[in-house]
């Protein structure tokens, strides 16, 4: 899926990823390819799983939007 | 002819004067560069977030309070000016969109200022501000907003106003600011969308994004979002960050739009000491010279009236 990552600093992240794994309010949150759109509160801390690395994303509380992009 | 005295005076006068403006110009050449990153890189997230309020309008059943309209209830102006002078026509065009719009738009109004400089104006004219806020820095951060975005809201809940409107400088390039006249609450998506559009710089970066439409049309259907924890909840967290940021968003456009006008003003104030610097040169010179071949004519002419 194409993931994109805002912040009011610029773009944070863009780019293809196999999952996206979020700790949201509620709990530990994975989103892989093809998932309902989505709208959450965020706890802290992300990982994006890409096709080759893994890499880690520190997000202090934000929202996350899913658009129709997954 | 003025004497040499008082043109070699001026002619200091105008160089000093020169050498501060051109530094001056330095100062502001580098807060403008940075500020308008700033306020570039911030862009994205902008659109996002607009983008996100305008969809989620859309979507029936989830009422919040930023979207109740209530046509008798005051309007608040939020007047957004520099806190400082130096800055060429900047705050005289913004003063003067404010000035129309109260004029055209006949209403009862409470009225906010940011920056000194829209407080006195508010003093002079008798108007009074419910609330001055100044001294936001040069780079503002979301923190800084604060005070602004919560009095807006709080107002805005309690009831006290109905509307908020906001007069400010939208920063389109280092060369062209223009005044824009905003209102922010209550929400309506047709006025974000408006603002998403009025955001889309003309050539540069996000440029592209004025072909494409954004979300596409008003037919486009809704994303059927899941909302966790419950729609009310995040509603009640969402909005007001929303709000926070769509105002932090502005206060940021207005920066860079004051740095870059006061880069313009001093570059035209050190040019003009520049020429004015070089005319008083030649006028010294002229009468320098004058007063050399007065003293020679006096001396011949003494010459042979003593022969």
């Amino acid at each position: 899926m194409k993931l994109t990552i805002y912040s009011l600093k610029g773009v944070e992240f863009e780019g293809e990823a196999a999952s996206f794994n979020v700790r949201a309010e509620d709990g530990e949150i994975t989103v892989l390819d093809h998932h309902r759109p989505l709208i959450t509160l965020l706890a802290g801390g992300a990982r994006i799983v890409q096709r080759q690395n893994r890499s880690m994303v520190r997000i202090k509380r934000e929202f996350d939007s899913l658009s129709g992009l997954c | 002819m003025e004497s040499l005295q008082s043109l070699n005076r001026r002619r200091k006068a105008v160089r000093s004067i020169g050498s501060i403006t051109k530094a001056m110009e330095v100062v502001a050449a580098i807060k403008m560069r940075k500020s308008e990153e700033t306020a570039l890189n911030s862009r994205p997230y902008a659109f996002k977030v607009l983008d996100l309020l305008e969809k989620l309008g859309r979507i029936s059943g989830l009422d919040n309070i930023f979207t109740k309209t209530s046509p008798t209830a005051k309007t608040l102006v939020v007047l957004i000016t520099s806190d400082r002078g130096l800055i060429g026509a900047f705050n005289t065009q913004v003063l003067r969109a404010f000035e129309n719009f109260v004029a055209r738009d006949n209403g009862d109004y409470y009225f906010a200022a940011v920056g000194k400089k829209a407080g006195s104006h508010l003093l002079k004219k008798g108007l009074g501000a419910v609330k001055n806020f100044y001294g936001f820095g040069d780079f503002v951060k979301l923190e800084d907003i604060a005070p602004l975005s919560d009095f807006v809201m709080n107002g805005f809940i309690s009831g006290e106003w109905g509307r908020v409107v906001t007069v400010s400088m939208h920063f389109r390039s280092a060369l062209k600011q223009e005044t824009l006249i905003r209102e922010i609450l209550p929400l309506d998506f047709m006025n974000i969308r408006k603002t998403i559009l009025e955001i889309i710089p003309e050539h540069g970066r996000f440029s592209h994004l004025a072909a494409k439409p954004l979300s596409s049309g008003l037919a486009a259907s809704v994303p059927d979002y899941i909302f966790e924890p419950s729609p009310e909840k995040l509603m009640k967290n969402l909005m007001p960050h929303l709000l926070r940021m769509k105002i932090y968003h502005l206060v940021l456009e207005a920066n860079a739009s004051e740095h870059a006008a006061r880069y313009v003003a001093m570059k035209s104030a050190s040019d003009n000491a520049e020429d004015l610097s070089k005319k008083l040169l030649i006028q010294f010179n002229n009468a320098r010279q004058a007063a050399i071949t007065g003293e020679m004519v006096e001396m011949s002419a003494t010459q042979s009236a003593l022969k």
